[in-house]
């Protein structure tokens, strides 16, 4: 029998990608997926059309909000805007004192519905202007 | 033999010279990796005759039993195995050397390896004048030889591994030919070799030719390393310690210099990367940015580092060295300042812990550790803390007693 109440668990932080790309539309922002940080990878990185100085990243995870965070916090030096995207199921589990203290946003996302800002990030205070602008060039023409 | 000033040698890098020059008075000496002094001969020689600081040659043996893909030799590797003979030489082009290709040969292995670092000095003399002048300073007539001299040495696993008693056959061999020099074999062992072996590896190297012995624990990641390895290590220190030889380690960060508490006289690490080594590994690459948190007493991507810093806040993981007084993002100190900025915080550290009583450096440890507690997800980069603090609070408690 069909589970109606509770929405389908993601096998794979894929499914989260295209609910949360709907958050940041293409008429308005560039978008990039992977993008190279460090020694790890931005799930998702965003710039404003019309503003390339407002960077947005998007940390994706289904289940270790702590990885998230922790990830969420290293792409504050590069994005105006960073978030943690989780599904559902596992958005209750996350520290959100925490989350506003560091200034991260939160997101949550469902493969089957639409994805949802439940917590606004604040602009980062740790940008670094030159890392940025290397990135961000990463971004045009998307 | 290793009881020096600060306990602390910096394994020499020939891209790094100028760095080793600048920082002449924070660390006691070199460790010349063979394949350096091998590939770079000359200007290796000439560089650190005349910085005038102790040294001496690894031999960097255990390459040559390494098990690698042979069409990817490298020509320091062979050089390395030049230095061990041409028999040597001729096995290892072809494939990893076996005990029994070895054991035969031990005498002339030995006396191979130690003629090297003997004439070292002498055959090294050419490129002398260049970095003399460099320094300002004038040639001497003659430079001395290395410090001490190292067999060479294989790692083992257990005293039941047949490598061992070669290993243990060419530090005897060897006590003929190092002549009015010091001589400090290898314990290179295994993260797993048996602890209850421990006692007769120490009767096996007491031997009255050994003057001072040098331990190097086979790729010890001393900030994952569970604290049931690192209570070994600290125990085998505190065993061999009892012979009454001078103790060195090879390798190995801020754990290896809290033992310099129970009885290591000395340490060394590379800089910037190297606190631990994997003596197989064959290939080569670049070294990764990184930066040291003086407060967590280890290295970070400096991405890494960063976020660490700005989600902490504060001052509670600052460094206050002469490269960080000036803020600014980790990520835009360029390497130099990276590799300058480690070396001030180990001689920072090497003098408050030498100032200090284990006890209350573990305490510290344990302070920074609970100081975090509030961070979720800094449970991983801190968690060795609370690690090396189970591993040595025995020997502190110990060491109050007495």
């Amino acid at each position: 029998m069909k589970n109606q109440g509770l929405p389908s668990r993601p096998l794979r932080e894929e499914e989260l990608r295209v609910p949360v790309q709907k958050l940041f539309p293409s008429e308005l922002y560039f978008c990039k997926n992977e993008v190279p940080f460090g020694l790890k990878r931005i799930d998702l990185l965003f710039r404003k059309r019309s503003n390339g100085q407002e960077i947005v990243a998007v940390e994706l995870k289904l289940r270790d909000w702590k990885k998230a965070v922790w990830q969420a916090a290293s792409n504050r030096q590069v994005a105006a805007y960073s978030y943690v995207a989780l599904p559902s199921a596992s958005a209750a589990a996350i520290d959100r004192r925490l989350m506003v203290s560091l200034g991260l946003g939160l997101i949550i996302a469902d493969p089957a519905d639409d994805a949802r800002i439940v917590l606004r990030a604040k602009r980062s205070r740790y940008v670094n202007r030159r890392i940025a602008t290397e990135i961000s060039s990463l971004l045009t023409g998307y | 033999m290793f009881d020096c000033q600060l306990g602390h040698y910096l394994t020499y890098h020939h891209v790094s010279q100028d760095f080793f020059r600048r920082h002449r008075g924070k660390y006691d000496g070199l460790i010349v990796p063979l394949s350096i002094a091998c590939v770079f001969k000359q200007g290796t020689g000439g560089f650190v005759l005349t910085l005038n600081k102790q040294y001496a040659l690894d031999p960097r043996t255990p390459i040559l039993q390494a098990d690698f893909d042979r069409q990817s030799i490298r020509r320091a590797h062979l050089e390395i195995a030049d230095v061990h003979g041409t028999a040597v030489r001729h096995i290892f082009a072809s494939r990893p050397l076996r005990p029994a290709d070895v054991s035969p040969l031990a005498a002339d292995v030995a006396a191979s390896v130690l003629s090297f670092q003997k004439e070292f000095a002498e055959q090294s003399a050419e490129k002398v004048d260049k970095y003399a002048a460099l320094l300002g300073e004038e040639v001497r007539t003659a430079y001395g030889g290395p410090h001490f001299l190292v067999p060479p040495y294989f790692k083992s696993s257990g005293r039941n591994d047949a490598w061992y008693p070669v290993s243990l056959n060419l530090a005897r061999a060897a006590v003929h030919e190092k002549e009015n020099y010091g001589l400090a074999p290898v314990l290179h062992i295994t993260p797993g070799f048996p602890e209850n072996e421990f006692a007769r590896m120490a009767e096996d190297y007491d031997n009255r030719g050994f003057d001072g012995l040098v331990i190097f624990i086979n790729d010890l990641q001393e900030y994952i390393a569970p604290s049931a390895t690192l209570t070994k290590y600290a125990n085998l220190i505190a065993l061999l310690q009892g012979l009454g030889k001078p103790l060195f380690g090879l390798f190995g960060g801020y754990f290896t210099l809290l033992l310099r508490k129970i009885g290591l006289g000395c340490f060394s690490n590379a800089v910037g990367y190297g606190e631990y080594r994997d003596s197989g590994y064959h290939e080569g690459g670049q070294a990764v940015r990184r930066y040291y948190i003086p407060k967590l007493h280890r290295y970070f991507t400096d991405t890494h580092a960063e976020t660490l810093l700005n989600i902490v806040g504060g001052t509670v993981l600052r460094c206050a060295c002469a490269v960080c007084r000036r803020r600014r993002p980790l990520t835009d100190y360029t390497s130099q300042e990276l590799l300058d900025h480690f070396l001030n915080a180990r001689l920072t550290e090497l003098q408050h812990a030498g100032a200090t009583d284990l006890s209350e450096l573990l305490d510290q440890l344990d302070d920074t550790r609970e100081a975090l507690e509030n961070y979720p997800m800094l449970i991983d980069p801190c968690s060795h803390l609370g690690r090396w603090v189970e591993a040595l609070r025995p020997f502190g408690k110990r060491l109050a007693r007495t």
